[in-house]
């Protein structure tokens, strides 16, 4: 999807029907190794820019997913529940953690592109 | 990764099999290959070999070997014969331990101990500091000299079959067999820290290479895989077996460990006898328990408290990882001795909620 967007976190945000999914990127499942369990927020609760709205676990580590726009949950993948592996096969399309309403569109710009996620992910390592 | 940490002999082999590398005490190792599950998995259904170079070994020489290593050790070393290993703790009058490790005897005036790769400074120190002052006994820290695998599974002596050494199937647990792998000088030992059945290796570092790829060629046809530091987690905390660190640390005795099994209270005289005898007529005020959580709630994590009914804290975690051959997350943990048996209600620190458990039977899981 050319309108992805990515985080310094590693979090991708994509348009879904009229709102966007968010998730983790393949980078960063790889860096978590298997991913064991997902915690992930009530519907209805809002989320400011950088801060945390979920946690992944895996079997040696526990990440913080922070939010990549001030959003509103409107849908979670309940999938994750019993299949958290999901978020390693696909992290960025059927491992999507949560559906959300962008509160602020503009901060969309000042995410990475892909290219640009790419090349700052290839610069710290 | 900063400069000072070391390397094994492997670290190049590691690298070929895009192995994601951590520091690890002082150490840089591979905590997988190809996942943590898969790897655990492979191990308890196939087989593993696992690079443990970084693990210490001392060689302890001369007529006063046996009585001086005997002094520093809980378990009676008078009972283990030529060509044989023991598990064992180094004990203090504090009412800590300083390492668990097993201490193997080649013959009377030859012994060797295999130590954990966090504590060879202070192992090594320790023993120094009661070594007699009289020549009775050489002291020599070999650490470097050797690297050491770990071949572990149900396949594992098939693949020792197909490297040329049958007969280390027939070998008793605990015991080392001299040999040679590809015309190389080894010695086996049929111990292990994954409760599957197997050895491990110590060869020279400069065959060790060689060695690792030629194991992981041979063992091919009975699914062999590398396995990382983070599989040897999960394996040993299935079974319950013991980390120093979590489990073990300057302030957890024998008792408390649930490790009277390796106590030899009989014995004459030995680092930390008085003060178990203490603790054993005062009563331990904490002990090893265990509980498992569902998957879907997530693990308990090492340090995170243990409350009782009405939310008063009685304990800790000293380690907890998802089981892979039991699809569930298992912890251990200092609590009360009372509670520390199955069958108790105790709530645990989740993600910063109070979330209620029952402990269980230990080990988690059995062959």
């Amino acid at each position: 999807m050319s309108n992805r967007k990515y985080t310094k976190n590693h979090e991708w945000i994509c348009e879904h029907d009229s709102n966007f999914h968010v998730g983790i990127s393949e980078h960063a499942q790889n860096e978590l190794g298997d991913i064991t369990f997902v915690e992930l927020p009530q519907i209805g609760t809002e989320y400011k820019q950088g801060s945390v709205f979920a946690t992944i676990e895996s079997v040696k580590a526990v990440g913080e997913v922070y939010a990549p726009v001030d959003m509103k949950i409107v849908g979670i993948n309940e999938n994750l529940e019993s299949n958290p592996a999901l978020v390693n096969s696909s992290a960025q399309l059927d491992g999507w953690l949560v559906e959300v309403e962008a509160m602020v569109p503009e901060q969309l710009n000042g995410l990475m592109s892909a290219g640009a996620y790419i090349a700052f992910i290839s610069a710290s390592h | 990764m900063e400069k000072d940490h070391k390397r094994t002999s492997l670290y190049a082999s590691h690298q070929k099999l895009n192995a994601r590398i951590i520091q690890f005490a002082g150490w840089e190792m591979p905590v997988w290959y190809s996942g943590i599950i898969q790897e655990h998995l492979n191990v308890r259904q196939n087989v593993g070999i696992f690079d443990v170079s970084h693990m210490g070994e001392f060689y302890f020489e001369g007529p006063g070997a046996l009585e001086f290593l005997n002094s520093m050790v809980t378990n009676d070393l008078a009972k283990v014969k030529d060509f044989q290993g023991q598990y064992n703790l180094l004990h203090t009058e504090e009412g800590g331990i300083v390492d668990d490790l097993i201490v193997y005897r080649v013959d009377e005036q030859h012994w060797f101990t295999v130590v954990n790769a966090g504590n060879i400074d202070k192992d090594w120190n320790w023993f120094q500091k009661f070594l007699p002052q009289d020549g009775s006994v050489k002291s020599i820290n070999r650490s470097n000299d050797f690297s050491l695998f770990a071949l572990q599974g149900p396949k594992a002596f098939s693949v020792l079959n197909d490297l040329g050494v049958p007969e280390a199937e027939s070998m008793k647990p605990f015991r080392i067999l001299d040999t040679k792998i590809y015309n190389n000088p080894v010695r086996v030992m049929s111990t292990g820290y994954t409760g599957e059945k197997g050895v491990e290796i110590m060869v020279s570092n400069d065959v060790a290479p060689f060695l690792w790829e030629k194991i992981l060629e041979v063992g091919e046809p009975n699914g062999i895989l590398p396995i990382g530091l983070g599989a040897r987690d999960t394996l040993r905390l299935e079974v319950c077996y013991s980390l120093y660190g979590h489990e073990l640390d300057d302030t957890t005795s024998a008792w408390e460990a649930g490790l009277d099994w390796v106590v030899k209270m009989n014995k004459a005289k030995f680092n930390g006898k008085d003060f178990l005898a203490k603790q054993k007529e005062s009563g331990i005020k904490r002990k090893i328990g265990g509980f498992k959580i569902d998957k879907k709630y997530g693990t308990a994590r090492q340090a995170a408290k243990i409350y009782d009914v009405d939310g008063n804290t009685i304990g800790h975690i000293t380690s907890g990882a998802f089981a892979p051959m039991l699809d569930e997350s298992v912890a251990l943990g200092y609590m009360p001795p009372e509670i520390a048996v199955p069958g108790n209600t105790i709530f645990v620190d989740l993600r910063g909620e109070k979330f209620k458990v029952t402990t269980c039977e230990l080990p988690f899981y059995k062959k």
